[in-house]
């Protein structure tokens, strides 16, 4: 038994030497993601919750603001999730309220990530003055009392969504700003670095080409815990009345409307579904951060 | 220096280069780091200079200067006859001979970038520069590989899945694919095994001949150094003690430094242990507050009252051989021409 082994295993571990020589980063980087199964089942799991907010307006029973049943009727038959106060379908309104959500927390991630990329290379790279102007103003952004800023942001703005997207997005990127800042700072002394200079490569090249693909991988993952809290955040501000303005749904004003002892306590359907959202999207993508930076990282070898 | 009907292809002139050193409450400078102090030197074509000393003595700074990362505090470097300075204000003369002069790295392992296989890293630079274009870049690749002695195949490799000795090879190729005439070799073999070593330097030097590059070649081993090089130019705390040609340097050393430095290299000889070694005593002098008079007097074992006072110049020992300790130069003449 124990030869049969050594054969199998001879075999296999053969099979898989090809490979490694054949294959992309992204097929290393996604091979080793798959070793996390929480971090795969959390991928499987988001996977259909953005497919069913996508699918909103396909799949969704009932308009989402259209009083289509009994106040406050619990689940049943016809209204799965039961129905809100006035009377709206809860499954609709969840499926509606999950699309914003994650179009908030997308876009702001995005607008974040974009801004903190740009000043944390300009910043590490350039050193000096620059270094010294943008550092400041991300400690100034970073010292701010983050929710109250929102909030005074959100109430001379108008709330409303596109308003929540840009203020989430200008006040999360000092972490990325930093983060890149850091790793230039690094690269920068690097002899691959040193040695295109040498070699007469352009500014943009360096940035861009050299510099930049060697920390795409901690920006990934920083990434993921932004969009985790920029969802969180919206929650947070809707839940206050500054976000996204009711009729349209997000999961932060449905708890809001669900604020009342009365629902607390006899009508759970209508803040279990979108808090358990909530927890779930925020902790897959918090599992598939981890699981990215594993698999991003160059060093990790197999 | 030498050779007077030829114009060296590289000449330095009383290089110095002082980093500040920055201090206080309020950050002010409080003093310079004279890494490099006042160093002049030439590098005829086709030959190679081989710059030896202690860790801290200021030779990789020479060698980042000589390739433009770095900028001299003061003096000049002439390529071509052409002040350097000069031509690095003037953007198209740069990129013209920015090829021209290319670096080796110490450490090989950082000097390739993980994210890209080895065709891109050596292909787009030759690209950029109009050196190869895209349809003959993959052919001009091949023939480079095949000089640094590395198959074809490893162009689709990322540089994590070759060993160090491999990847000087393919840091000694980026290198080469610009058409240098000059390359700074920084410390290129000391990351590597004793048996790696041989192959690296036995490489460069059959790549100089066929090439005909000049380079420079930076080292703390004597004995890698002697090897590849045509002339040495021994450093001390950011100047040069002794120059000349690299037989007489090794055969007749006359500055106490060099001298300590020959004595340290390892001989494979277990008889040998009883030779009486004479080890140098003291701490290296520091270079922000370096000492007065010969910079060497406070470990030397024949400094005098003069050497504390007195800077020392370099002497003519030899033809083709100086060195600046004016209490040597004189018995030693004695001693390799008597």
């Amino acid at each position: 038994m124990a030869v049969s082994v050594i054969e199998g295993y001879d075999a296999e571990n053969d099979k898989k030497k090809r490979d490694i020589s054949s294959e992309s980063y992204l097929q290393t980087v996604f091979r080793r993601f798959k070793r996390h199964h929480l971090a795969t089942v959390s991928l499987i799991v988001l996977g259909v919750i953005v497919l069913a907010a996508l699918l909103a307006p396909v799949i969704a029973p009932y308009d989402p603001n259209e009083i289509a049943g009994p106040f406050a009727g619990a689940p049943s038959k016809d209204f799965w999730l039961g129905t809100d106060q006035i009377g709206r379908d809860v499954l609709s309104r969840l499926l509606y309220a999950t699309r914003i959500s994650l179009l908030v927390g997308v876009m702001a991630t995005a607008i974040s990530t974009v801004i903190g990329v740009i000043l944390g290379l300009i910043a590490g790279y350039f050193g000096g003055v620059a270094d010294m102007i943008i550092m400041r103003f991300t400690d100034m952004v970073m010292s701010f009392p983050y929710i109250l800023l929102v909030l005074v942001a959100a109430a001379i703005f108008k709330p409303g969504l596109w308003n929540i997207i840009l203020i989430l997005g200008f006040v999360d990127w000092p972490g990325i700003a930093r983060l890149v800042r850091g790793n230039v700072l690094n690269l920068r002394e690097t002899n691959f670095v040193k040695g295109n200079i040498v070699a007469g490569m352009p500014l943009g090249h360096i940035l861009f080409s050299e510099i930049l693909p060697n920390t795409v991988a901690p920006i990934l993952v920083y990434a993921t815990s932004v969009l985790a809290l920029s969802i969180l955040d919206e929650a947070a501000l809707s839940f206050l009345g500054q976000g996204v303005q009711p009729p349209e749904a997000s999961l932060g004003n449905m708890l809001n409307g669900a604020q009342s002892l009365t629902v607390l306590t006899t009508q759970p359907w209508l803040w279990i579904p979108p808090g358990l959202v909530i927890v779930v999207v925020v902790m897959a993508i918090n599992f598939i951060g981890d699981a990215l930076r594993d698999a991003l990282d160059p060093n990790g070898g197999r | 220096m030498t050779d007077e009907n030829r114009i060296p292809l590289i000449q330095v002139e009383n290089m110095k280069k002082y980093y500040p050193v920055k201090g206080g409450i309020i950050t002010h400078t409080t003093g310079y780091v004279k890494a490099v102090d006042g160093v002049s030197f030439s590098i005829m074509k086709g030959q190679t200079l081989g710059l030896v000393g202690e860790s801290g003595c200021g030779k990789s700074t020479i060698g980042r200067q000589l390739v433009g990362l770095e900028t001299p505090t003061e003096g000049r470097i002439y390529y071509n006859g052409g002040d350097l300075a000069a031509i690095q204000k003037n953007k198209r003369e740069m990129e013209r001979i920015r090829t021209k002069l290319q670096m080796v790295f110490q450490d090989p392992y950082s000097s390739l970038n993980p994210r890209k296989h080895i065709y891109e890293i050596l292909a787009q630079p030759m690209l950029y520069h109009h050196i190869s274009e895209k349809n003959t870049v993959e052919r001009d690749i091949m023939k480079i590989l095949d000089m640094v002695g590395l198959p074809k195949t490893v162009m689709g490799r990322y540089p994590h899945e070759f060993s160090g000795g491999q990847r000087q090879r393919i840091g000694i190729a980026k290198a080469l694919s610009l058409n240098p005439e000059f390359i700074v070799c920084d410390e290129p073999v000391s990351a590597l095994d004793v048996s790696i070593q041989a192959q690296i330097l036995n490489l460069l030097k059959d790549l100089q001949k066929e090439l005909g590059l000049t380079l420079l070649f930076v080292g703390h081993g004597l004995g890698a150094v002697n090897y590849v090089s045509d002339k040495i130019a021994v450093m001390y705390l950011g100047k040069i003690v002794e120059y000349g040609d690299a037989k007489e340097i090794f055969n007749h050393p006359v500055h106490p430094y060099t001298k300590a430095l020959l004595e340290a290299v390892p001989v494979p000889d277990p008889e040998e242990k009883s030779r009486g070694r004479k080890l140098l005593q003291g701490e290296v002098g520091s270079s922000t507050n370096p000492p007065e008079g010969c910079r060497f007097h406070t470990r030397c074992p024949h400094a005098e009252e003069q050497c504390r006072t007195e800077v020392p110049t370099l002497y003519e020992v030899a033809k083709i051989h100086m060195a600046a300790c004016p209490m040597a130069v004189s018995g030693a003449e004695v001693a390799s021409h008597g």
